[in-house]
């Protein structure tokens, strides 16, 4: 008798812990959800904070009337944006009105100017501390963890709350509110007509290349490889465009390199390995990347810029029209030099390898003074092709504008019909 | 007569030496490098306190050598009445390490806690210290994207694909920002990488480990332009996959343990 008690309880035991166990997952994988759900809302606010300043920003550089319309039309449209993300946030409700009525006047405002009804001027003087607030708001939302791998403490707090909220015995009530999310909800809508966004690889008329060409070719564009140890791959059948993978190793050094079946383009390159401490002059990277893109017969580029980092600077050189000069950025090459010793770590040509059909383009001259408000200068000026909203190539003029309390934008307008195809803030 | 000539040589031996232990010690702060517009580092930091220390410079001292770096250079050598083309070099540095003051320790100090201040002459340095300013990864990135950009990649790569070989790191990163651009997905990088599903890191919390150095550099080459998965918009592990429908889709290489597909 005594030993079934002890086989009884025995069993009650185990089938506890497991139940504990078991629960204790399931809360695990609640709180999982629930914390990516709030990571997703207060993330997503950040970033479009940051749009919604770089827009109001937008709308201090112009002063012609339908060089504003687009900005005006973002601030209002991301505005509402916001709103809507900061109402489905758990925070209280006096932060949350306080937020959402200021949205609301910005995105207000906006719509008068638009119409007409208040003078930009006046929403210039009032904007520049309201872009201001919305960095320092999207600063304290942006996604962060503790450095012990913990989440944010927002988030953590949200969390919390939620589950304090809804404490109808443990997690029981959350359950229901988070989205269990299964297989059928995977995005299974992949778009099969847009396997090739940026170079339709595809159509490439060379004739193919063999593995043994392919091995050739490798070891001439780069020889201080010629001893590594290489494996060669090709692409899975139904790969949009057929290419040969190449993966080397050498002593410290292991990377790959990638490149076209058809004609043996060069499409990307990347290696690895330890750096040191010592860093090479900037004139000597130059000349080092110069050498490079004569050695694989980029002769046609210009270098367009490039960025300092720990252990390696990377460079963007774009094709030049031979007609106007101009620089063709979808024709773009990138490289990326070691700073300990100049070694190239780095080539991606994929987008250099089909290059853009470029149209002649009329280039009328332009009165930046009738489209600019006083606050900006034009620092510099050249012509260079970019894409306009119908992904037609158009010759523009490339305007550095300065504002030394607002910053640096890289603006492009169309030579021809003056249209603002792009701006971007220079950091 | 010889003594005077003995005295006379002395002078002129201390008067070259002077000048010189005077020269090396007007240029020594700064290294022997030319800085330009792009550069980063140590130089560019002291580059950024001095300018600031006269007043030149009023955004953060971060050691990136950006447009608000490159004016306020361009200003103080118009005013000084040096070349103005916005480029660091020896005559520049004399000047400026003339006209300012360079407290190193301290610059560097605030740097490496995080905290956000200001370097204007003639304040007090301590009132010029603020709380903590929002973490950084501290590297130059291209105009298209923020650090928050690559801080939120840079730990959902760790946490997919932080025993991966490197290009293989890239590929992920890569993966994202194809997902970013493809029209069947959400248009930033947050709502692509907290699609529910999308990620395993993200469903099981790993998202949240912070990441080391070469993570946060195969970020850095993915939004610099590589994508070693050849324009893929799916990975997964076929070890470990429990989706069938993952297979249908059409495969491109493998990398590591990843498959990469369109």
């Amino acid at each position: 008798m005594k030993k079934f008690i002890w086989i009884i309880a025995s069993v009650a035991v185990v089938i506890f812990v497991v139940y504990h166990f078991s629960v204790q997952a399931k809360n695990t994988r609640l709180e999982n959800a629930l914390a990516n759900q709030y990571s997703n809302q207060l993330t997503s606010a950040s970033e479009k904070l940051v749009k919604l300043s770089d827009s109001i920003d937008q709308t201090l550089l112009f002063k012609d009337q339908a060089a504003l319309q687009q900005p005006l039309e973002d601030v209002w449209r991301l505005s509402s944006d916001v709103r809507a993300s900061i109402s489905a946030l758990p925070i209280d409700s006096e932060t949350s009105t306080l937020w959402m009525n200021y949205l609301s006047r910005i995105g207000n405002g906006a719509t008068l100017v638009s119409n007409g009804k208040v003078p930009i001027e006046e929403w210039q003087k009032n904007m520049t501390s309201a872009r201001d607030n919305l960095r320092s708001l999207s600063d304290q939302w942006a996604f962060t963890n503790r450095e012990d791998g913990k989440r944010d403490y927002i988030i953590s707090s949200f969390v919390q709350n939620k589950a304090n909220k809804d404490s109808v015995e443990s997690w029981k009530a959350l359950g229901n509110s988070v989205k269990a999310y299964t297989e059928s909800d995977f995005p299974m809508t992949a778009s099969e007509t847009d396997q090739q966004k940026k170079k339709d690889l595809k159509h490439i008329e060379d004739s193919e290349v063999t593995v043994d060409q392919m091995k050739q070719k490798f070891m001439e564009l780069f020889p201080e490889l010629k001893d590594a140890t290489i494996h060669i791959t090709e692409s899975s059948e139904n790969a949009p465009y057929p290419f040969y993978h190449i993966k080397f190793h050498k002593g410290i050094r292991i990377g790959y390199a990638d490149f076209t079946k058809k004609g043996g383009h060069l499409l990307s390159y990347l290696l690895e390995r330890p750096f040191d401490n010592t860093t090479i002059s900037v004139e000597q990277m130059k000349e080092k990347a110069s050498k490079y893109m004569k050695s694989f017969n980029y002769d046609d580029t210009s270098l367009v810029e490039y960025r300092e980092n720990h252990i390696a600077w990377h460079l963007s050189y774009a094709r030049k029209d031979s007609e106007s000069d101009a620089l063709i950025y979808a024709d773009g090459i990138q490289l990326k030099i070691a700073k300990d010793n100049g070694e190239l770590l780095g080539l991606n040509a994929m987008e250099y390898i089909q290059k853009e059909k470029i149209a002649p383009q009329e280039v009328k001259p332009i009165d930046y003074k009738e489209l600019f408000s006083g606050n900006f200068t034009v620092e510099e000026e050249r012509l260079a092709f970019v894409e306009n909203k119908q992904l037609q190539q158009r010759l523009a003029y490339e305007l550095v504008m300065r504002n030394d309390s607002i910053g640096t934008y890289r603006i492009y307008i169309d030579t021809e019909n003056h249209e603002i195809l792009h701006s971007e803030k220079l950091p | 007569m010889k003594q005077i000539k003995y005295i006379l040589i002395s002078l002129v031996f201390c008067t070259v030496g002077y000048t010189f232990v005077n020269q090396e010690q007007s240029t020594q702060a700064f290294s022997t490098q030319i800085l330009e517009r792009g550069a980063f580092g140590d130089d560019v930091i002291e580059l950024q306190a001095r300018l600031q220390y006269i007043g030149f410079y009023t955004s953060q001292i971060d050691g990136k050598f950006g447009y608000s770096t490159y004016w306020a250079l361009r200003n103080f050598q118009e005013k000084y009445g040096l070349p103005v083309d916005g480029l660091l070099g020896e005559k520049t540095k004399k000047t400026l390490v003339k006209a300012s003051k360079f407290d190193k320790e301290f610059v560097h100090e605030q740097i490496r806690k995080g905290n956000s201040f200001t370097y204007y002459g003639g304040k007090d340095l301590e009132k010029q210290v603020k709380n903590k300013k929002p973490e950084s990864t501290n590297m130059q990135l291209p105009p298209k994207y923020s650090e928050k950009d690559l801080k939120l990649i840079a730990n959902a790569v760790y946490g997919e694909a932080r025993g991966e070989p490197y290009e293989g790191q890239v590929a992920v990163a890569a993966v994202i920002l194809n997902r970013v651009e493809h029209p069947d997905f959400p248009n930033t990088i947050s709502e692509v990488i907290f699609q529910p599903l999308a990620f395993t890191a993200v469903a099981d919390g790993q998202i949240w480990l912070e990441p080391n150095e070469r993570a946060k550099e195969a970020v850095l080459d993915a939004l610099n332009g590589w994508d070693p998965s050849e324009n893929a918009i799916y990975y997964f592990n076929p070890k470990t996959a429990t989706s069938k429908w993952i297979w249908s889709r059409p495969q491109i290489k493998t990398i590591g343990q990843h498959i990469f597909c369109s």
